[in-house]
């Protein structure tokens, strides 16, 4: 695969199968093959492959609006490149994908849910930054179902019917999984009872018996160094 | 070299385990010689696995493909560097890694103190030979990382040290390459500073048993391995800290702690390890909490095994993946055979190990490091539940749960806010008797200052009542803190004519565990700073743009120059975008987030771009990208107001510990107390 996209100029043939593979090697592949697998694609179409090769312009706000203008490099390349444009973007629709500027519902939208639903494969990672092909298909569902009106916990039922109760964030608070909220502070309120029970017993005891001095303080050298760390705070 | 390697370790395990006998049997029957010959196997088993650890990094560097390890773990196209960390790489190197440092730290122990503590040494031998014979048994008998591949005739891969029968060698061109994710330097630097943390910490629970066996009740075995401890909690804390500036760098997800499984497997030895350090000095100065203290130290090796298990397998993931693995139930008999052996030498000699002194207050210092303990021990249970409750859940309902951030950080909150008010009071508290009257003069100045805080807050609009508290608990630590450097400078500089800042560097260079204890809780405070803000205040948006299209964030606006793709000599494919950043109208600079595809393992990587300023971060992913066309682009970009705190507090948190941990120049007083009160003991 890695000789499809060494070369600059890219042909629309291998364009074409470039995507196709991509796209086929994404669904096809598991969750292990990422979004990263549909960056199998040529090179960009850009006459200076390097915007580093810096002439300041990159910090110019204005400078995107000049190259946008710049349109094709002129002749047959031009041309050339106008037909592989034209390409790309009938394949980019023809794929679904969301190629619009201003998609409705808008990413952030689409995020706020995914934040909070887990997916069954990459554990731990919350679905709106989780980078894998999955879980970008998962996110296109959500936008599916908010573009039909859906709400959000409509959203979450719909994955937990789907995949059960582990793409939540937290266990959903019903039989077994009381637990996970009552235990952590049934078992610090029972160690904080025991340690009020033994600091009182040992409050009685030094009450009851009152020690005159710890015997460290005895040692002159010790009552020195107490006081002056006193002293010193 | 392969097979070298293998026999060095078969004498690595036979040399530990003939020098825990030895030393136990010499012990109990008071042979010095067999002890002696006992410590000498010892300080052979780290010659003998520095060995077997050179011929794992001679293959990896040679690229001995033929050795599956190497094939799993390293690639033509990796540098010398990346080849030869590949040590920790994968699962049987660490286990390696693990014993190397195991039996290093234990000849370095035993080099040091084998003269002053005779009667404690022969178990601190035993301690930690039991500890590196099964490390090394694990390698040797289920993760051995000499196995080559050997291939059958009718084709079936197999991996065996020695050659079976009617197979040939089977000798892959290539490897597969290490995870990129481990390619990073903070990677690199992160898996070995938690692995120091955690064996530094086999030092003190050695000699904590080792105090246990012989009965010795005083805080010896504290004294001994305070320095261990220390290190142990430095390099523990490097290593969460390194870990979080990683994720932060390379998993592109705007965070640097996300409640993983394995993180948490490295936190929780550090809790019971930071709990440990604040209840050792109520032991050291009192003579009290002496049962407790061998229970955190038990608790915290426990917790260091289930976390170099948990690191490293991923076995916890599932009851399958546990019941299907090796070395899991390995790892849990041996966890579960040492702490009930641990605990009940602890309850044979319950007894002894009666306080020495009562509880002056309750509101003494010692009742607060009780209450430090208790909100650790919270946070601890929290933790481990969290991690534990997905198996138990599985295991009785068939139903796998994720417990994610949202609990642990409604959980944790309140108790790390507890922590943080109990870091503001307890300095000023005083050991033995005190009196709400004498801790509210002290406290009132600092307090009523602090108050200033949620007042101007409150001023500004801000009405997150969480961020409020913290940030005001934060200011008050800070505030007392201070006082307390001031205080003390501010006393020298009158009794002795020093000036400020001599008497401030001489008082803490005297004091240096006191002093380095408060540079630490400043740490802390300047991290809270942090947290509160990238937790409470992070804010993020997402858009696809096309070339010369901007995205707004607060006061910020990101404008999309185009995006490049090129391959890398390394295997790697690179495409980068250009974006320019501009806050409130003003240019700062362009930003390269990219996505690095690894064609070897088939993975890719986030790195973000990221404008790092002291007041915020501007973080920008590339979610996704359209090279032909209009170019058009998706990014996630985040602001990430005070995050940087996050990383100087963790700065001075590892300068104020190295301060603490110094050796120290002039002759310890402490030690002089001890044995003052030794014999009182005695005659009690």
């Amino acid at each position: 695969m890695a000789g499809l996209h060494t070369n600059s100029h890219p042909e629309p043939l291998l364009l074409h199968e470039a995507k196709l593979r991509g796209w086929s090697g994404g669904a096809g592949g598991g969750d292990e093959v990422s979004e990263g697998v549909r960056g199998f694609r040529p090179p960009p179409l850009q006459e200076n492959p390097s915007p580093l090769s810096g002439d300041g312009r990159w910090g110019k706000r204005d400078a995107w609006r000049r190259r946008g203008g710049q349109g094709g490099e002129g002749g047959t390349r031009g041309a050339g490149l106008l037909a592989l444009v034209t390409v790309g973007l009938m394949l980019a629709f023809s794929t679904g994908r969301a190629s619009a500027q201003e998609p409705t519902p808008s990413d952030d939208e689409v995020n706020a849910i995914a934040r909070e639903l887990y997916c069954p494969v990459c554990e731990n990672v919350p679905l709106d930054v989780c980078p894998t092909q999955a879980c970008a298909q998962w996110r296109a569902t959500i936008r599916e179902k908010l573009v039909l009106g859906w709400t959000e916990p409509q959203i979450q039922d719909y994955f937990v019917a789907q995949y059960g109760d582990r793409v939540l964030a937290a266990p959903p608070p019903r039989g077994l999984n009381w637990l996970v909220y009552l235990l952590p502070p049934v078992a610090l309120v029972a160690a904080g009872l025991l340690l009020w029970q033994t600091m009182r017993r040992w409050r009685r005891a030094a009450e009851q018996a009152p020690i005159p001095a710890a015997p460290l303080e005895a040692d002159p050298y010790v009552r020195r160094l107490e006081e002056e760390l006193k002293r010193r705070g | 070299m392969a097979l070298v390697g293998h026999f060095a370790l078969i004498l690595t395990f036979l040399a530990a385990l003939y020098g825990a006998g030895a030393a136990a049997y010499g012990a109990l029957r008071h042979r010095p010689a067999l002890v002696e010959s006992g410590r000498h196997a010892m300080v052979l088993t780290w010659p003998l696995i520095t060995v077997s650890a050179a011929c794992i990094i001679g293959l990896l560097v040679t690229g001995a493909y033929q050795v599956e390890y190497v094939a799993n773990v390293t690639s033509q196209a990796m540098p010398i560097y990346l080849r030869v960390t590949a040590l920790w790489g994968g699962q049987s190197g660490s286990l390696v890694f693990w014993s190397w440092l195991m039996a290093a730290f234990a000849t370095a122990a035993s080099l040091r103190r084998w003269d002053r503590d005779r009667e404690l040494l022969p178990w601190v031998v035993v301690v930690t030979m039991v500890t590196l014979a099964f490390f090394v048994s694990l390698v040797l008998f289920f993760e051995n990382p000499f196995r080559s591949l050997w291939q059958t005739i009718d084709g079936a891969q197999l991996s065996a040290i020695f050659q079976p029968a009617g197979t040939l060698p089977l000798v892959p061109s290539d490897g597969r390459g290490l995870n990129p994710l481990l390619r990073h330097p903070g990677m690199i630097i992160h898996p070995p500073m938690l692995y120091l943390g955690f064996v530094s910490f086999v030092i003190p629970f050695a000699f904590a048993v080792a105090a246990l066996v012989v009965g010795r009740s005083d805080d010896r075995w504290i004294r001994v391995t305070r320095r261990w401890t220390l290190v142990a909690w430095l390099f523990l804390s490097l290593g969460l800290i390194l870990g979080g500036r990683w994720a932060y760098d390379v998993l592109g997800w705007g965070g640097y702690w996300g409640w993983d499984p394995v993180e948490i497997a490295a936190f929780m030895p550090w809790l019971t390890g930071t709990a440990f350090l604040h209840s050792v000095m109520i032991q050291e100065k009192r003579g009290m909490l002496k049962r407790w203290n061998m229970v955190l130290i038990i608790l915290t090796y426990a917790l260091v095994i289930f976390g170099t298990f948990l690191t490293r397998s991923g076995v916890l993931s599932s009851v399958h993946a546990f019941a299907q693995s090796a070395i899991g139930p390995m790892f849990f008999a041996f966890i579960g055979v040492t702490t009930v052996a641990s605990l009940s030498l602890l309850l044979h000699r319950w007894p002894d190990l009666r306080s020495e002194n009562q509880l002056g207050s309750l509101l003494s210092r010692e009742s607060l490091f009780l209450l430090n303990n208790l909100l650790f021990m919270g946070i601890l249970i929290i933790c481990f539940w969290g991690v534990l409750f997905p198996l138990i859940s599985e295991l009785f309902t068939g139903q796998k749960v994720t417990v994610g951030p949202p609990f642990y950080e409604r959980a944790t909150g309140p108790l790390w806010g507890g922590l943080l008010l109990l870091m503001g009071v307890a300095p000023l508290s005083a050991y033995g008797r005190t009196s709400a009257r004498l801790l509210g003069i002290a406290l009132w100045k600092p307090l009523a200052l602090s108050l200033l805080v949620p007042i101007g807050l409150l001023a500004t609009g801000m009405d997150s009542l969480a961020a409020i508290l913290g940030y005001w608990l934060a200011v008050l630590v800070a505030l007392v803190t201070v006082h307390e450097f001031w205080r003390g400078a501010r006393a020298r500089h009158r009794t002795r004519g020093e000036s400020l800042f001599v008497a401030l560097g001489r008082m803490a260079g005297r004091n240096r565990r006191r002093y380095g204890g408060y540079i630490i809780h400043l740490g802390v405070v300047l991290m809270a700073f942090g947290i509160i803000g990238i937790e409470l205040f992070q804010t993020e948006t997402q858009g696809s743009l096309a070339r010369g299209e901007q995205l707004t964030l607060g006061r910020y606006v990101m404008v999309y120059d185009g995006v490049t793709q090129w391959d890398t000599a390394d295997g790697r494919n690179v495409t980068r975008a250009v974006v320019s950043i501009y806050r409130d109208g003003k240019a700062l600079g362009a930003l390269y987030p990219r996505r690095d595809f690894y064609y070897e393992s088939q993975q890719p990587m986030t790195i973000p771009g990221v404008r790092s300023s002291l007041e915020d971060d501007f973080y920008v992913i590339l979610v996704n990208w359209e090279p032909i066309g209009n170019q058009s682009a998706t990014f996630k970009v985040y602001h990430n107001p005070l995050v940087n705190f996050v990383w100087f507090g963790g700065i001075v948190f590892i300068f104020g510990t190295l301060l603490a941990a110094w050796p120290e120049r002039e002759p310890e007083p402490e030690p002089r107390r001890a044995q003052a009160r030794a014999p009182a003991i005695a005659g009690a």
